[in-house]
């Protein structure tokens, strides 16, 4: 979970904990007390399987929470998990739903008590989300201590009853049946993911799920790219009793993904991107799971949960599909193979004649000026100009990013630019660095197929630093490049219908109606 | 004239009829002695969605005359204006005169002069650009009556629907039924004392939101005057803005209107206010427009 949501939630906590919902107990009607306040020192306890821990508060060896209703459940998890991991409790926690004997169905949680610490904690988060706490052993169960009762509660007379939980509470006693169990692992596989733009934006390691035909342009990609990532088929069962084979994805695991991608791997149809919460764990990108399911360990970590939002079942695998580095399904390519032999060591004794190309100042006018090298430590200064560019040179810039920095392209001219190092283009694909020549004085098309003659790479000749080619595919647009994802928030709108249509008041001496 | 009305009632019923128009369903008369604690109660237990509603219908309307994207939350001297306002409709309900009590509808309209009595007049522009705001749609009022006649009477329902049984058997009973759209001015009937009455309370209204004074020139309710508030908008910072409120109005009516009363002031008619009626004519006739 993020800090902030974290820090939001225990504000969250404090407020309550400083305005409870409920008055304190001494501004309340005044009931007749049920229960017994336990006094200091006081050892002997009415209530079976109750006992006093070292400080003398009353306390059995499980605790119980009691909650309305699932959704009471799912918040009392959330708050819980915001905070803390689950792991402690999660060896002896149940979760049942019971019936009283009103027909009512409620939501128990019970669990180790363990000492009052843990208690403690637990009752404050179940006072949250209006639950309430008891402590006791196998079917008593009596109030858990609270500011009125600071070591407890005990029953003035124990009840004589054949349900499987009998809870005493200062305001209420009652008997319930239990009527089934609540899988944690089913809950958390059934909730829904909630909306949250935000979610994922911050760098860390995601997961590409991808269709079968998506998933080898996006290896080119990532290898154009140089992003690091493995891929491995996954596979499940089919979804409908329709499908005879059983479905097949692509999936890749990139512990980095570059922002400037995630838009992309967002709105592409076919590749759903997740951010990997914890080991085996993954959460699609724009959505939160209601419940922080780090610290839920609910789920094997040598298996693989991917929750997917607008509503779709999450899917479970039970083992990690074998992964492998992308770079290994780079293209290959063989020698041609003319048979040519090699050359001889005599051959190799003629003093060679080639020389370098060299690139030297030049006081020519500059002329072609379409692209700028823009280096990474000027990228500042570039992103404050990106908010003074014009409409024409955002729609038909392009760039490029690579580790010596950035290429921006622009066929009408890169003058709205003035940053970087400017460059001329000499031909189609290759740029030479404005106020230089190229000696010895050859052709472009000779610098061209000196250069190999690369038909996928736009090259850029710089002063002091060798030849650079760059993939035509890393040309991204501008805006498409620059723009970051914007985060937004529904809010609710008042009608303003009734202002603007304003109709004529009337003066009426009836009754109004009803 | 007691009350126990709660303020989400009032919204409900009078102020948000009477900003945002629809129909206006009066209470019982509330008077002096229960108006001030009635408007403390409905400005600080207002709850901002209703005030939301309302709050753009005012802006909407300020911005006829000046562009203001924000005004300030309706003050208790407003409140207490829409209670006086409230009170002077309620004195037009014919069922209050009858026999026993003649002079009822004078007595209610003299505790609206009283209860606009504790209002003072606008301290600054701003403060009377937002009362004309809430009070811009109270001269556009009116009153729908229904006179019913059948073959043996006649009856006038003032504001009120008439029964259904009154209403039965049209071909048989010979019912006709008429509708009457009353105005600010019509909706008062009875003596000529009662009218005078009744004008001189929308009179005093009137001098505590100078702005709605010279945006309806030409009401039939009371007749425009020069009042010290007006004269003192245009001699003022607000002068554009009474200006622009004096050139809002499209009845030609409206500069002959305000010289007749001009004259009648007579020695002690202000310059400014010569200079603004110069400037009006100028501008409804360009023609004659100084070079």
């Amino acid at each position: 979970m993020p800090a902030a949501d974290e820090l939001a939630a225990r504000q969250r906590v404090r407020r309550l904990r400083q305005f409870p919902r409920y008055p304190p107990a001494k501004s309340c009607i005044t009931l007749p007390a049920m229960l017994d306040r336990v006094a200091m020192h006081q050892s002997r306890l009415r209530l079976p399987g109750l006992g006093t821990d070292g400080k003398g508060v009353a306390l059995g060896s499980r605790g119980l929470v009691l909650l309305a209703s699932l959704e009471r459940l799912v918040a009392f998890l959330s708050l819980y998990t915001s905070c803390q991991s689950l792991a402690d409790v999660l060896a002896t926690l149940r979760i049942e739903v019971v019936k009283s004997k009103m027909g009512t169905r409620e939501v128990v949680l019970s669990f180790a008590a363990e000492g009052s610490e843990r208690m403690d904690r637990i009752a404050e988060m179940a006072r949250v989300a209006l639950g309430y706490t008891f402590t006791g052993s196998s079917r008593h169960f009596v109030q858990y201590r609270d500011i009125q009762a600071p070591f407890g509660y005990d029953v003035p007379e124990v009840m004589a009853a054949d349900g499987d939980y009998v809870l005493y509470h200062n305001s209420f006693s009652q008997v319930y049946h239990r009527e089934r169990d609540l899988d944690l692992r089913g809950l958390l596989l059934r909730l829904h993911l909630v909306q949250d733009p935000a979610f994922g934006r911050d760098p860390g390691p995601c997961l590409l799920v991808a269709e079968e035909g998506m998933g080898p342009a996006i290896v080119q990609y990532l290898i154009r790219s140089r992003v690091e990532a493995r891929v491995g088929i996954a596979q499940w069962p089919p979804l409908s009793a329709l499908d005879d084979a059983p479905v097949q994805r692509y999936l890749f695991e990139v512990p980095a993904l570059p922002p400037r991608m995630l838009p992309l791997f967002q709105q592409t149809p076919g590749v759903t991107a997740l951010r990997v919460v914890s080991p085996g764990i993954a959460i699609q990108l724009g959505y939160r799971h209601p419940i922080t399911l780090q610290s839920c360990p609910v789920f094997p970590p040598q298996g693989l949960v991917l929750f997917f939002g607008d509503q779709h079942e999450p899917l479970v695998l039970d083992t990690m599909p074998t992964l492998g580095s992308v770079s290994a399904f780079a293209r290959v390519e063989f020698h041609g193979g003319t048979g040519m032999q090699a050359l001889s060591g005599q051959q190799l004794n003629v003093p060679t004649t080639k020389v370098p190309i060299r690139l030297l100042p030049s006081i020519e006018p500059w002329s072609q000026v379409q692209a700028t090298f823009i280096p990474t430590a000027d990228y500042p200064t570039f992103r404050h100009m990106l908010y003074r560019l014009d409409t024409l040179t955002l729609k038909t810039a392009s760039i490029a990013f690579t580790p010596h920095g950035a290429f921006l392209l622009n066929p009408k001219g890169i003058d709205t630019t003035p940053i970087g190092y400017f460059l001329r283009e000499l031909r189609p694909r290759v740029f030479l660095a404005a106020g230089y020549d190229i000696v010895p004085a050859i052709d472009s098309d000779v610098l061209f197929q000196a250069l190999g003659a690369p038909s996928n790479h736009h090259v850029f000749l710089l002063p002091q630093v060798p030849a650079i080619g760059v993939p035509n595919q890393a040309f991204v647009p501008l805006p498409k490049a620059m723009i970051e994802g914007q985060s937004w928030a529904p809010v609710n709108t008042l009608p303003i219908e009734p202002a603007l249509t304003m109709p004529i008041p009337q003066v009426v001496f009836d009754n109004p109606p009803r | 004239m007691g009350t126990n009305i709660t303020p989400h009632a009032w919204l409900e019923r009078i102020a948000k009829p009477l900003i945002l128009g629809g129909p206006l369903y009066p209470f019982d008369p509330i008077g002096p002695s229960h108006a001030p604690s009635l408007a403390q109660q409905i400005a600080s237990v207002a709850s901002p969605t209703d005030i939301s509603s309302m709050t753009v219908a005012r802006v909407r309307h300020a911005r006829h005359l000046y562009p203001v994207d924000t005004l300030p939350d309706i003050s208790v001297e407003e409140w207490l204006m829409t209670i006086a306002i409230h009170d002077v409709l309620r004195a037009t309900d014919p069922h209050l005169q009858s026999v026993f009590s003649p002079g009822r509808a004078v007595n209610i309209l003299d505790g609206a002069l009283a209860i606009l009595a504790q209002v003072p007049a606008p301290k600054h522009t701003l403060e009377a650009l937002a009362r004309h705001a809430t009070f811009a749609s109270v001269f556009a009022m009116q009153r729908q009556d229904i006179a019913v006649s059948w073959w043996c009477g006649s009856r006038l329902y003032a504001g009120r629907k008439p029964p259904d049984r009154l209403l039965a058997w049209p071909e048989v009973r010979r019912v006709r039924s008429e509708i009457l759209q009353q105005n600010l001015q019509s909706m008062m009937t009875g003596s000529e004392t009662l009218k005078a009455h009744h004008a001189d309370a929308w009179q005093a209204l009137l001098v505590r939101t100078p702005l709605t004074d010279l945006m309806n020139v030409t009401r039939p309710l009371p007749p425009f005057r020069w009042t010290p508030t007006t004269v003192a908008m245009l001699s003022g910072p607000g002068r554009d803005i009474a200006m622009r409120a004096l050139r809002w109005q499209s009845d030609p009516q409206t500069y002959s209107t305000c010289y007749a009363s001009f004259v009648r002031l007579g020695d002690s008619a202000p310059a400014i206010v010569k200079t603004a009626l110069e400037e009006l004519f100028a501008w409804n006739n360009p023609a004659n427009q100084r070079t």
